[in-house]
């Protein structure tokens, strides 16, 4: 194995199975742990900082998805392969889902382990080096153009959050308030600013929802519209901010208004819950262009990169 | 985001654990339209393993119980995370139904 030494977490209910594993990697360079279950893994990931998490799917009380899914969550480990004797197509869409690095098809042959484990170094390596240049530089930002068309097919959300996750070296709490942010700003361009959508259009079942989207998108004009997002990190000034601008109506007026005014909705009116909670999680919220364009501002540390 | 929903008598516990945004509060929707179709007349929310809820969830949360009370029903937040007492605080929603940190 080439430097550096991985750091492996390896989970599997069969304890001959997890032994002849942990020996194996060792024999070959890399410091192991085991686990026999889920918990016992949580438990041993809040301690360490493992560059790859070697898991079996299926586990009683807690399945090897549901363990990547609550390991994800507090940002750990980077590399994920999974084991499994059968790969049943679901686990498969989950588990790409989740980000799982590669899969290893039980009874498990030495020289696909270490090829996968080296594998999931390399794109470790990657990843850091990316993320080095994004911490080292003064400022980065990411950007782009979304058509209302694809919005709904693929989740914004679920592309940015592991891009964000990979390449930007945050603390966990700042990026879930980053997520947090842009999926309230990206909803409500789409929903309110693109699609004009009532208070009560948008408590519609999802079924009826997601008709009354799709007639509005047939009208031209509504599809030509498009969402602009922004994530720029300023690494010198010490903050990172988040900016969506659309070519529609822009964020809920009558909730802009009210809030300048101090007058706030009556809670089950539905206005205003958006920008509330944005004003909530941000240091500070700018709305412009007749509410077109939001910003959200997040401080960080200035003059050092975010992250631990 | 986990939802684990159970019942006892007449009233209705769910618990959420994450995070409820545009992905997921459709599944939400799908708990809270059982709950609505089920025989409870009381929902106890757990939400301190919560972390946020989106203006989403907000919004069906909220059409959910114009609904349940509507049928006599009420809501209890049994307890919450500091961030998701907050917003129901600032949104008021604690003028609808009592809403505990813990």
């Amino acid at each position: 194995m080439t430097a550096p030494v991985p750091r492996i977490l390896v989970v599997d209910d069969d304890p001959a199975l997890l032994g002849s594993l942990g020996a194996l990697l060792r024999e070959h360079g890399c410091r192991v742990d085991l686990a026999p279950n889920g918990i016992e893994a949580l438990r041993r990931n809040r301690r360490h900082a493992y560059d790859i998490l070697l898991c079996d799917i299926e586990m009683p009380e807690m399945s090897g998805l549901e363990l990547v899914e609550r390991i994800r969550r507090d940002g750990q480990p980077r590399g994920v392969i999974m084991m499994t004797g059968h790969l049943e197509p679901e686990y498969y869409i989950q588990a790409i889902r989740l980000g799982v690095a590669d899969f290893l098809c039980k009874p498990i042959e030495t020289g696909q382990l270490l090829e996968a484990v080296q594998n999931a170094m390399d794109k470790n390596h990657s990843v850091d080096s990316l993320r080095d240049f994004l911490a080292n530089t003064e400022q980065a930002s990411i950007s782009c153009v979304i058509d209302p068309l694809r919005f709904m097919q693929h989740s914004v959300l679920r592309i940015l959050g592991p891009f964000l996750y990979r390449n930007l070296d945050l603390p966990q709490d700042l990026l879930n308030v980053i997520l947090a942010c842009s999926d309230e700003m990206l909803q409500n361009a789409f929903i309110h600013g693109v699609l004009g959508l009532t208070v009560e259009q948008r408590g519609e079942v999802p079924e009826k929802l997601n008709k009354l989207i799709s007639v509005k998108l047939q009208n031209p004009a509504i599809a030509a519209r498009r969402i602009r997002y922004e994530l720029v990190a300023d690494h010198a000034a010490g903050f990172l901010r988040i900016c969506v601008e659309d070519d529609g109506e822009g964020f809920d007026h009558e909730a802009v208004l009210n809030s300048q005014a101090g007058q706030d909705s009556p809670p089950l009116e539905g206005h205003g819950h958006g920008l509330a909670m944005l004003g909530k999680l941000s240091d500070e919220l700018l709305i412009s262009h007749g509410g077109r364009k939001i910003q959200t501002v997040h401080r960080i540390q200035p003059g050092t990169a975010p992250g631990p | 985001m986990q939802i684990k929903l159970s019942y006892k008598n007449d009233r209705a516990m769910m618990r959420i654990e994450g995070f409820v945004n545009s992905d997921n509060a459709a599944l939400m929707q799908e708990k809270l339209d059982e709950v609505l179709r089920s025989d409870a007349r009381y929902l106890d929310l757990d939400l301190y393993d919560c972390k946020n809820i989106s203006s989403i969830g907000i919004g069906k949360l909220l059409v959910f119980y114009k609904n349940f009370i509507g049928k006599g029903g009420d809501i209890e937040v049994l307890r919450s995370s500091t961030t998701v007492y907050e917003l129901f605080k600032m949104l008021k929603l604690n003028q609808l139904f009592t809403v505990n940190l813990e």
